[in-house]
Formats: structure tokens, C-alpha cells, sequence
């Protein structure tokens, strides 16, 4: 029964696209309407079927799958699978997306597009539960790519401007190569294990361990591409802060909440694959994460446009993440990722309430004492920005300190060092935004007739605002706690006590966070409660340049790699093809349609011997290659 | 068989590249028959008398003869420059590497240490017991081949009405064009 | 040699007297009744009895039991000039299908006033297509190759109103005619080494023996011949020229129907007559056989196909650039060597064959529309013509190797079969540079996507207007693209069994 129920979860959404693109393109408010039913009914459905879950004592429940393809060796279904890792996710995806779909309503209002909007985000709420629910490699494969594609859609939305366009492109073709490593990676793992199914994968690999090991690394690093590509990870970083060209709620769902999440939630899906001794897959997954999380986190130091702080921040946090997989905590990896889905989601609404009270205006440095005109989005801000810094007792402090006390338990001293300092780095970049959008004084017209946004939209800030205070304890890390360690106690039983558990179970993590927060904290006030102007420049020079140009990546790959690979590659391809087709051989066409005229034609220009030739030539290569090395 | 096999087949190769490197088409024409007359000859001297005699009737009878006429019928036969493209040295050097390959192979193979087989002696009525029974569909396959070329011949020789439908359109449409490139055909012309 | 029976074997090869007798009936009524009926009204009737020819040959293949596997005495006496199993039928009802969807793309083009041969020789060319199948044997295999070949270079010389259609079927002639001569080469060495032309006992003479240099010339040879028909590097040079200047629904039909006969032909011939002389065509164990020689055609194909197709400004010559692309993905499949590798092969130069019919009937009405393929004429077709970008972004996407479509279905199994096959990965390499390379195809098929949907039209906005049958047609291959990709199994399944069946011969 509940697995028909989780099939009615998964394709809620789809119907809502069909309804959406088959009866009600022309009806903007019912299409809506219709969106955002599907997407609160999933979530209300995913409640229920957790609520059981929680009631069982099972590990998971029992898998729903439908035969797809049969083919001699090659087995691949459909099927579910609904265990606390994927039903943790189910409820985030609903959950935040309702409460996006709702808040969207508000946003979109007068766009044109309105319809398309919804269709897409309902496509894009189908294929991302499709990824979260697969029980097998080629499903959540195929998902994978229909995120993307839907993604695409949104990124694209308002497809007339050219960055938009490009922006699309670039997310696109990042992808691309993320993807490629993934399905090798995939390939791979069926040549050596024989199957596709998770739960198969993980019974199979105890007594192919032998076979798996010498591929083990070179496995997990070609599937930690894919996450690479869609968690937007150093080197494939470029594609997201460009996403943000997309509508807002866009960015709050997609580009922080779910669908950049989906890397980290692949690898945690496929950590025993990743856990296998002698591989190294893990600790280089650890240092690109740690690397991404410091890189984004200077980055973010120094950006002028509120989405493009966030966006950055989020490149940071998903780098956190990334680390926390690659330093085997899985579990603290998944908690962070929910309790981000929260506040960053928060915050990104908040941006967008910010925008729209702008007038669509994303410079910082244009707004000002907003704390007084949008008094809601204020506050909820503010509790996004304490939670996204780790202020206790709210959520983001128990997802950062369970990551850092993993960094400490299993020594990697250089890594937590780091992740302090970018916990440091995030409380002073969250604050300086804080401090420059609702403090000072207004420094444009806009700012001064600056207004509220509609209760629609103040109303999931509210909501998600409580869940970023109390979602450290609620228990959402002993709930990852059953699925990778079913076997170990959960250290925290009653409220009080799971209050303060950090600092009994890893003091020094625990201290050394709150001391980067009020180091952070302290520096932005500092530097900018009552700054007109950001003095940073001045102060650090050539390394403030490099940090807002984004350290010069996106004009390396634009300048370098780009023109030097495939455009040049293509080029070259295309020269030779011409000159053998056309120049060498036959001019273009020209002439009679005569037939006869022409074949003598090309006799006379000698184009007919230089046909033979190349064919002869090719001839003789590949006999050389074959019958004399 | 050594001397009459290399008198017919240097007779053959002579008239071969004779065909390809006059410039009266008259006389490649006939050239080419020659080449037909000497593959005749080979056939005949591997007692395959009956191809050697199709060769004979079907190649010098029909083809060839049909090749003067319409040398004959449409234009005049004297090509304005040499046939001979520019790049002659490299294409001799590649075939000469594809002959080279194609010796040392044939020469290293079993089948140059295989003893002859004995000569088979098959009559022209079991050639045709064969083509009507186990070879039937290959020569069924072969007459809808002929159909076929025979439709294209129509197809390409017949000229096309100009006027009916949207014709004359295209044609009419791009002479600039079709200039353009004519000039282009010119100076390449002169470039080789 | 006595008791042969010609009713038997006339019931054996039913479908191909089908067609053929349909071929001559379009032309004789065509050429009789209908020289001065109006155009269109002459193209129904014409097609009407194409489509009939073809559609009864189906229903025969698919309603009559094919032949137990002793053969019957009048079987046995064509010894493989004929062959006929389950297999072998799945094919012929594709290519069929394939002709049907050729027939109903010509539709729309108005190029020429001689109709019935155009529909004659499309006719002809699938008669062609169906011997090359069936055939065990290489003189039939050379025939039928023949037939198909001469049909499509008249085929492609067909718009007269066009110079380049001209220039284009005279390059695909002499080029085709010279890969002829060196296949024929090939193929009278094979002769000459194992003393038959039969598939089987050309296996039995050969795979004992040490591999002889000469068969491996051979085999070179052959390889030319057929890289020639499925437009493999080095010898595609004929096909971007070929594809731009041939009528549309021409280049459609040479681009599908063709490919899918040469290509099960070729994993054919490979597979069992030269079984024993396969060689290693693992990355730096090369040893001389045929899987060398395919896999280094295979991997210039990917590159040189994609890369060249990314700077394409015709979308007909852009399709031909990636057709060389696919031909190189799909020899992967026969790279496995293996069932599952065949299987893989034909599922996916079947569903490519599908594809790229309904991406060619899009370039056919837009080329009819605005006068010509550059893709700049698809600028604002999203909007200009909601149903046929919807159609021509599935065909895109499919090419491109996108779930849930048939391309991206295609092209995993056909990696899962390469990569499993022989021990140790040894296709690993070129498995590896056909994903990064179809990586790569993404970029040329967005562009055509990008004007289709991003760029407005700038000269002419209105909408385009599309007959309901094209409609229909394209919206029907667009589906079975989908539902291929979604539901593979109700084409693979029916192959693997097939091969299975056809395997324990």
C-alpha cells in the first residue's frame, strides 16, 4: 500500500505537467493552481509514508519495482526505494518546494509566462523525486538528465535575454562533462559488479570485492563527476553563480535547496561504493570539496549582487557537504544538506522579496535600511543569516559542528582548520550583506520607496524561518544516523539534553565554530554597519580584484580552454573537411545540370583522379595499419 | 603460360593507361577496347571460355561501340588540356604502395605454396543449369538492377520541361550564382 | 540438381515480389492513367500503391510462419543466396517502415514531375535493401548491394532543378562506384582463400588456420566497401555533399533505410563468415584482424563527424556530419562481437533510422517553406509552428542521446554491450571517447534547438502552414521515439529472442 502511494508521489507532479500542457496553457491561475496542489499533496503524502516509516523498525521499506528491461544479462526496473535517506530527501523537495510554489504565486504574477513557469516546475519537482526515489543507477541516471533539462528550463525562463541564454548554455554544457564521467562511472561499476540496483550493488560487492578494489578509485571518482557537475564542484564551479539569471524562486528551489544538493545525495546514496578500502576516491572528494568551500567562500567576500552572494555562499556550504562525504560522514553530510535546504531557501526567498521590493534592482550597494520598509523579510532574513553562520542554538550550527567534529574524528586536522576559517568567511560575508541591505541609510530612490511583499510571500518565509531555528532539534541526524550507522546509539535523547550535545560530544568543534562566528560577526560590524561604500578594496587591493572577478576562472575557461579545445578542434575538422571536399577536389556547383557535361567537367579538372587518390590513400593507411606495424 | 601471359597482360596495362592518358576520347575509346580484348584473352587462356567469350561479345561488342557513339554523337572529342591532374607523382607513389602491400601479401600467403587445382571444364549448360536453379535470385536481383538503370538513364538523359509547375524557378533564380562559381571553375582550372 | 520448385521459392521470397511488382505497378500506372492528372493528385495514387506493396509485404512477413529450421528441398538448393529466420524478418518489417515513412516525407516536396519513377526506385532500392539482408552469401551480398546503390544514386540526382543535386549523386556514383571495385577485390580474395562464397563454409575453411596475411587484406577491402555504404572516415567524403544536395526525402531514405541494411549486412558478414579472424582491438594490444580495422574506422568516424558537424551552417549537411558520427557510435555494437552486441546494433540503427527520417520530414517542409536548410530558417519555428519544433526538438534530443528517448537507450546499451564485451574492457578506450564525443554532439544539436526556440525569425514570422498528414506523420515518429526510449523492450525483446532463435541454427 505504501508503495503505491510513493508511485503516486513520484507522478503527481508529472500529471500536474500533462494537465498543465494539455487542458490549461491558456489559464494561468488554474495551471498554477494545479502546480501547486500536486506538488503540497506529494508532500502530505511523503509525510505519511514517513510517518510509517518512522513507526516501522524496518531499515526501509519494501521495494516497489516493475520490470523494465529484461535483456539476457542486462536488468534494469523502475522501482522505488524508500528508506530514511531518500524519504529525508522526499521531504525536503516537497516540503521547501511547496513552499517555493506557493511563494511563487506572488512572484511571477504579472509574467507573461506564467503558465510555462509552473508546467516547469512541476517538471522539474517530478524528475528530482525521480532522482531522489531510484533504486537503480540507470534510473536515477535518466532523471539525472531530466533534472537538467529542466533545469535548463528554468534557467532559460526568460529566454529573450541573451545572458539568460548563455547562462543556460554554460549550466548546460558543465553538465555535460559532469555527466560523462558519471556514466562512465556507472559503465564501469555494471562491468565489475553485473548490476544496476543499489541494493544488489551493495550484496554483490562482499564477494567481489577482489574484482572491485584495483577499479575502485577510478570508479568513484568518475561518479563523483557527475556530483561534481550538478553540485557545481571545483573546477566545474562556473556554471551556478550564472544560474542565477533565472527567476528567483528558481534559484531558491534549484540552485539551493534540491537540485545542487542532488550530487551530495548521489554520493551518500552510493557511499558504500565510495567506502571501499584501498581506494582513494574519498580523501580526493574531501580536499575538492574543502578546496570549493574556501575558493566560493572568498569569492562571496567580495560580490556586489545579493543572488551572486548566495549563490556563492551556496557553492560554499555544498563544498562543506562534499568534504563531510569525502571525510566518510555521510550522515553529518545529509543533516547539513537539510537544515541548508532550510535557511538557504529562506534566504533566497528573502532576496527575492528584497528584489521585488527593489523593483527588480540586485546591487547591494543601491538598497539600504530596508530593516524599516519590509520589516517580515527583515526578520527572516536575519534568522537565515544566524542559522547559515552557525549561531547556536539554531540549525546551521548542529549541521557545521557535526562536520567538523567528523573532520576532528577521523584526523583531518587540515581540513577542519579550513572549515573553521570558512566558517569564519561565511558569518562575515552573510553580515556584510545583512548590514548593507536592511542597515544604514537608503542610498538610491528605490530603496526609499521600497515597499512589503504580499502575505503569499512573507507567509513560507515565516515557515521556513521556524524550520531554520529549531531543525537542529528536531532529529533529523538521528534519522540519517539508521540508515549509514543503524548499529550506533543515537547520542542525544531528550530535548535539553540534544540542546546542548555538541558541546559534550566534540567541545572543541564546538567552541572553535562559535569563536569563527563571533570573529566573523565582530569584523563585518566593523567594517561595515555604517559604511556608504565597501572599504575592502582599498584595504586588500590586488586580492579584493581577484576576489570579485571570481579568481579570473570563468575568463580562463573562456579564454583558454574553450577556444583552445573544442572550438578550435572543430575548426581544424571542418578546415580538412572542406579542403578535401570542395577546394581540393570539386568547386562548389556550378554549371549545367547536364550530367554528362559534368562528369567530363570534373574529368577535365583532374577532380576525378583526386578522388581516386584519397580513396586509395585511405586504402593503403589502413592496410599499413593492419598488415605491416 | 609465362610468355603469352606477359605479352597479353602488358598489352593490357599499355592499353589501360593509354585509355586514361590520351586526349582524344576517340582513342581512349578504343584503347579501352583493347584492355576488354586483353582481359578476353586472360579468361580464355584460364579455359574460362565462357567468360572470355562474354567478355569478348558483351564488352567490345556492346560496350565499347556504345561508348564511341556517344563520344561521337555529343561533343567534340578532343579534350582542351591534359587529363593528367597535378598531384600524378603522389597518386603513382600510392598506388605503387598499395601494389607493393598487396604483392608482399599475395607472395607471403599460403595460397601462392597452394599446388594448382585441377582445370575445371564447365559447360556453358551447366553455367545456366546453375543461374536458373541454386543462382536464380542473384540473376532475379540482377534484372530489377537493370530496371532500375535503365529508369535512371531515362530519369537523367530526358531534359526536364521547364515552365510546368514551379520549374524553370530555381534555374531562372540563380544565375548570379551559378556564375560565380563558373569563375571560381575557371581560376581553379588554371591553377591546375 | 533436379526438383526444384519455383512456387516454393516464389512464396519464399513473397515480400520482395511484393514490392517489386508494386515498383512496377506505380510506374505503369503512373506512365499510362495518370501523365496528365495534376501533380499532387498523381503522387496520392502513386504512394497509395507503394504503400500498399509495402504493407502487404509486412503483414505477410509478419502473418506467415517463418520456415522451420530444416530447411525444405527447395530451400536448401538456393544454399544462403537466401536466408530466412526471425531476425531477418524484424529487419525487413524496419526497413519497410522505414520505406513507408520515406514515402509519406516525399509528400510534401515538389521537385520533380516524374513521379512514378522517383516511388519506382525508392521501391526498388528497399527490394535491394531486403535481398542484402537475406543474403548468406557474398555474390548476393554484392548484387543486392548493387541494386540498393544504383537506386539511391539516381535517387539523389533526382531534383533536376537543382545543380547541386546533380553534383552530389555524381560524387556519391564515383565514389560509390570505386569502393564497388575494392570490395569486389576484397570479396574474390575471400573467394580465393576459402574456395566458397558462403558465410558458413567461408567460417569453416578460415577459422582454423592461422590467420593469412592476405585474408586481412581482404577483409580491408570489404571494410571499404561497407564504411563506404554506412558513411564511415575515411571513406564518408561523398555523404555532407551527398546528404545537402539530394532531395530531401532522398537523403532521409539513404540516411535510414540504407544504413540499417548495410549495417546488419556487415555485422553479418563480420560475425560469422570472418568469426575466426577477429584480431584484438583493445587499446595497445592491437592484433591484426577486423576488430582493428572497425574500431580505428569507428573512432575517426566519432571525431571527425562531430567535430565537423559543429560548425555546420545547413542542417542537412549537420545531419550528415552526425550520421557519420552515429555510424561510428553503432559500430560499437559490432565491435562487442557478441549478441547482445548485435542486438545493440540494430536496435540502435533502427531507432536512428526512425529518428532521423522525422528530423529530415521537418527539414523538408521548413526547406519547402522558406527555401532553404541553413539554420538560420529554423529561426522562430517554436512559435511559427508550435508542433513541428516540439517534433524536431525530440529528434534532437534523441540524437543527442537524452533520456527518456530512444537515442539515450540506444547508445547506454550499446556502451553496456561494448564494455562488457571480450575480457578485460578492452573496448573500454573507444567506449570512453564515444560518451565524451556524444558529449560533444550536445552542442551542435542546441544550436539547431537554439534557433528553433531562443532566436525570433527575422524576416518572416508568420505562421507556417503544415497539412495534416505531415502532421500526423511527424507527431507519429516523434512518438515512437519516445515510447522506444521509455519502453525499449517492445523492440528489443523481439530482437534478442530473434538473434537467440536465429543463433541455435
Amino acid at each position: 500500500m505504501f508503495e503505491n502511494l510513493a508511485w503516486l508521489i513520484l507522478f503527481l507532479p508529472l500529471l500536474s505537467v500533462a494537465a498543465i500542457t494539455l487542458f490549461t496553457r491558456s489559464k494561468p491561475r488554474a495551471s498554477a493552481q494545479i502546480s501547486i496542489f500536486a506538488v503540497i499533496a506529494a508532500f502530505v503524502l511523503s509525510l505519511i509514508v514517513f510517518v510509517f516509516f518512522r513507526g516501522s523498525e524496518t531499515n526501509s521499506l519494501p521495494q516497489a519495482s516493475v520490470p523494465w528491461l529484461w535483456v539476457g544479462d542486462f536488468k534494469a526496473d523502475i522501482g522505488l526505494r524508500l528508506d530514511a535517506l531518500s524519504l529525508g530527501m522526499m521531504l525536503i523537495v516537497t516540503g521547501v518546494g511547496s513552499l517555493i510554489h506557493i511563494y511563487s504565486w506572488g512572484y511571477m504574477k504579472d509574467d507573461p509566462g506564467f503558465a510555462r513557469y509552473f508546467a516547469s516546475l512541476s517538471l522539474f519537482t517530478f524528475s528530482m523525486l525521480g532522482i531522489v526515489m531510484a533504486d537503480n543507477f540507470l534510473m536515477m541516471f535518466i532523471f539525472w538528465e531530466l533534472v537538467g533539462i529542466s533545469s535548463y528550463l528554468l534557467i532559460g525562463f526568460w529566454y529573450e535575454k541573451a545572458s539568460a541564454a548563455d547562462a543556460c548554455k554554460k549550466a548546460f554544457l558543465t553538465n555535460r562533462i559532469g555527466d560523462f564521467g558519471f556514466l562512465l562511472g556507472i559503465l564501469m561499476v555494471w562491468a565489475v559488479l553485473g548490476s544496476l540496483n543499489f541494493q544488489d550493488l551493495e550484496i554483490r560487492l562482499v564477494p567481489h570485492m577482489k574484482d572491485y578494489a584495483p577499479v575502485a578509485t577510478a570508479a568513484g571518482l568518475l561518479i563523483f563527476c557527475g556530483a561534481m557537475g550538478k553540485s557545481a564542484q571545483f573546477p566545474l564551479h562556473v556554471w551556478l553563480p550564472d544560474a542565477m539569471e533565472g527567476p528567483t524562486p528558481v534559484s531558491a528551489l534549484i540552485h539551493a535547496a534540491t537540485m545542487v544538493a542532488a550530487g551530495v545525495y548521489m554520493l551518500c546514496r552510493v557511499f558504500f561504493l565510495l567506502n571501499v578500502p584501498g581506494s582513494h576516491a574519498l580523501e580526493v572528494i574531501a580536499w575538492i570539496g574543502g578546496f570549493t568551500a574556501l575558493l566560493a567562500a572568498l569569492i562571496a567576500v567580495q560580490q556586489n549582487d545579493i543572488k551572486r552572494i548566495l549563490a556563492y555562499s551556496t557553492l560554499s556550504q555544498l563544498g562543506y557537504m562534499v568534504m563531510s562525504v569525502g571525510m566518510s560522514g555521510p550522515t553529518a553530510a545529509m543533516y547539513h544538506l537539510t537544515t541548508h535546504a532550510f535557511f538557504k531557501a529562506l534566504l533566497f526567498l528573502g532576496a527575492g522579496s528584497v528584489i521585488y521590493a527593489m523593483h527588480h534592482e540586485q546591487n547591494i550597494w543601491r538598497m539600504g535600511a530596508l530593516k524599516k520598509k519590509a520589516p517580515a523579510t527583515y526578520w527572516t532574513f536575519m534568522v537565515g543569516t544566524l542559522a547559515l553562520s552557525g549561531v547556536w542554538p539554531l540549525s546551521g550550527f548542529y549541521s557545521k559542528d557535526s562536520i567538523l567534529a567528523q573532520a576532528l574524528e577521523t584526523n583531518h586536522i587540515a581540513l577542519f582548520v579550513l572549515g573553521v576559517f570558512v566558517a569564519l568567511l561565511t558569518t562575515f560575508y552573510m553580515f556584510r550583506l545583512v548590514f548593507v541591505v536592511f542597515f544604514g541609510g537608503a542610498r538610491s530612490e528605490a530603496a526609499d520607496h521600497a515597499h512589503e511583499s504580499p502575505d503569499v510571500m512573507t507567509w513560507p518565509l515565516r515557515i521556513l524561518a521556524v524550520m531554520s531555528i529549531i531543525g537542529g532539534v528536531m532529529g533529523i541526524e538521528g534519522l540519517y544516523t539508521k540508515q549509514f550507522a543503524p548499529n550506533a546509539e543515537g547520542h542525544a535523547a531528550g530535548f535539553g539534553q540534544q540542546l546542548l550535545a555538541p558541546f559534550s560530544h566534540s567541545p572543541l568543534a564546538a567552541y572553535l565554530g562559535l569563536f569563527a562566528v563571533i570573529m566573523g560577526l565582530g569584523a563585518a560590524y566593523a567594517l561595515y554597519s555604517r559604511s556608504l561604500f565597501d572599504p575592502l578594496p582599498e584595504k586588500l587591493g590586488w586580492l579584493s580584484r581577484a576576489m570579485r572577478n571570481r579568481f579570473y576562472f570563468d575568463e580562463l575557461y573562456e579564454r583558454v580552454i574553450i577556444p583552445f579545445t573544442q572550438e578550435a578542434l572543430a575548426k581544424f575538422a571542418n578546415a580538412i573537411d572542406r579542403w578535401i571536399i570542395s577546394g581540393f577536389m570539386v568547386r562548389g556547383a556550378s554549371g549545367t545540370t547536364d550530367l554528362v557535361g559534368r562528369a567530363l567537367r570534373l574529368l577535365q579538372t583532374g577532380s576525378l583522379q583526386t578522388y581516386a587518390f584519397l580513396l586509395v590513400a585511405g586504402v593503403a593507411l589502413v592496410l599499413y595499419l593492419v598488415l605491416l606495424r | 603460360m609465362g610468355i603469352t601471359f606477359a605479352i597479353i597482360a602488358a598489352l593490357t596495362l599499355v592499353s589501360a593507361i593509354a585509355a586514361m592518358s590520351l586526349r582524344n576520347l576517340v582513342h581512349c575509346a578504343l584503347s579501352l577496347a583493347v584492355t576488354f580484348a586483353g582481359i578476353a584473352a586472360m579468361y580464355l587462356q584460364l579455359d574460362a571460355q565462357f567468360v572470355g567469350f562474354a567478355q569478348i561479345l558483351v564488352y567490345i561488342g556492346a560496350v565499347a561501340i556504345l561508348i564511341v557513339f556517344a563520344i561521337l554523337l555529343t561533343r567534340s572529342s578532343e579534350t582542351p588540356q591534359p587529363v593528367i591532374s597535378r598531384s600524378w607523382i603522389m597518386g603513382i607513389v600510392i598506388a605503387l604502395a598499395v601494389f607493393g602491400v598487396l604483392t608482399k601479401v599475395i607472395l607471403s600467403s599460403s595460397i601462392a605454396q597452394r599446388e594448382l587445382p585441377a582445370k575445371p571444364a564447365p559447360t556453358v549448360r551447366q553455367i545456366g543449369d546453375q543461374l536458373m536453379t541454386r543462382y536464380v535470385l542473384p540473376l532475379e536481383a540482377i534484372g530489377l538492377l537493370l530496371t532500375a538503370a535503365t529508369i535512371g538513364a531515362v530519369i537523367i538523359a530526358m531534359h526536364d520541361k521547364k515552365g510546368r509547375g514551379d520549374g524553370g524557378q530555381n534555374v531562372n533564380s540563380t544565375p548570379s550564382r551559378a556564375e560565380a562559381h563558373q569563375h571560381a571553375d575557371e581560376t581553379h582550372n588554371l591553377i591546375t | 540438381m533436379s526438383g526444384i520448385s519455383y512456387s516454393e521459392i516464389l512464396k519464399l521470397v513473397a515480400p520482395e515480389m511484393l514490392v517489386s511488382l508494386a515498383a512496377l505497378a506505380v510506374l505503369a500506372i503512373d506512365l499510362l492513367v495518370m501523365r496528365e492528372a495534376p501533380q499532387r493528385y498523381r503522387f496520392w495514387t502513386g504512394a497509395a500503391f507503394a504503400g500498399l506493396g509495402c504493407g502487404l509485404a509486412i503483414a505477410w512477413l509478419l502473418a506467415m510462419n517463418p520456415p522451420p529450421h530444416s530447411m525444405s528441398a527447395g530451400l536448401s538448393l538456393l544454399q544462403g543466396t537466401y536466408a530466412d529466420d526471425v531476425l531477418v524478418r524484424l529487419v525487413k518489417v524496419a526497413l519497410l517502415v522505414m520505406t513507408l515513412f520515406t514515402l509519406a516525407i516525399s509528400m510534401e516536396s515538389n521537385f520533380t514531375d516524374h513521379i512514378g519513377e522517383y516511388l519506382a526506385l525508392i521501391l526498388l532500392a528497399t527490394v535491394g535493401m531486403m535481398f542484402l539482408v537475406s543474403s548468406e552469401n557474398l555474390l548476393m551480398v554484392f548484387i543486392s548491394l548493387e541494386l540498393t546503390s544504383l537506386s539511391l544514386y539516381i535517387l539523389t540526382a533526382f531534383n533536376k532543378r537543382n545543380v547541386e543535386s546533380a553534383e552530389a549523386a555524381l560524387k556519391y556514383f564515383l565514389f560509390g562506384g570505386m569502393s564497388a571495385a575494392f570490395t569486389l577485390f576484397g570479396l574474390s580474395l575471400v573467394y580465393g582463400l576459402a574456395g566458397s562464397i558462403q558465410f558458413s563454409e567461408i567460417y569453416s575453411k578460415l577459422h582454423a588456420a592461422k590467420i593469412d596475411t592476405l585474408l586481412l587484406a581482404a577483409i580491408v577491402m570489404t571494410v571499404i566497401g561497407f564504411g563506404f555504404k554506412i558513411a564511415a572516415v575515411p571513406f564518408h567524403l561523398w555523404a555532407p555533399d551527398a546528404y545537402q544536395g539530394a532531395p530531401t526525402p532522398s537523403a532521409a531514405f539513404i540516411a535510414s533505410g540504407s544504413k540499417v541494411a548495410s549495417f546488419f549486412i556487415f555485422a553479418k558478414l563480420m560475425m560469422q563468415a570472418f568469426a575466426g579472424a577477429e584480431g584484438n582491438g583493445a587499446w595497445r594490444h592491437f592484433t591484426p584482424g577486423w576488430l582493428p580495422v572497425v574500431a580505428t574506422v569507428a573512432a575517426c568516424s566519432m571525431l571527425l563527424g562531430n567535430l565537423a558537424a559543429i560548425v555546420q551552417g545547413n542542417v542537412k549537411r549537420l545531419l550528415a556530419y552526425s550520421a557519420i558520427a552515429h555510424a561510428g557510435y553503432a559500430l560499437l555494437g559490432l565491435l562487442s562481437n557478441s549478441q547482445q552486441g548485435m542486438s545493440s546494433l540494430i536496435y540502435y540503427i533502427v531507432t536512428y533510422g526512425l529518428t532521423v527520417l522525422g528530423a529530415f520530414g521537418v527539414v523538408a517542409i521548413v526547406e519547402e517553406r522558406t527555401g532553404d536548410a541553413s539554420i538560420s530558417s529554423f529561426a522562430g519555428l517554436g512559435r511559427r509552428q508550435p508542433l513541428l519544433g516540439l517534433c524536431m526538438m525530440v529528434f534532437m534530443l534523441s540524437l543527442a542521446g537524452i533520456p527518456p528517448l530512444a537515442g539515450f537507450f540506444g547508445k547506454f546499451y550499446l556502451f553496456t554491450a561494448a564494455i562488457g564485451a571480450g575480457k578485460d574492457m578492452g573496448m573500454l578506450w573507444l567506449v570512453i571517447f564515444a560518451i565524451a564525443m556524444s558529449a560533444v554532439s550536445l552542442y551542435y544539436y542546441l544550436q539547431v534547438l537554439k534557433q528553433i526556440y531562443v532566436v525570433p525569425a527575422v524576416e518572416d514570422s508568420r505562421p507556417i502552414v503544415v497539412p495534416v498528414s505531415s502532421r500526423i506523420i511527424l507527431s507519429l515518429l516523434a512518438l515512437v521515439v519516445v515510447v522506444l526510449g521509455c519502453a525499449p523492450e517492445l523492440l528489443l525483446g523481439r530482437l534478442i529472442t530473434a538473434i537467440k532463435l536465429a543463433s541455435h541454427q
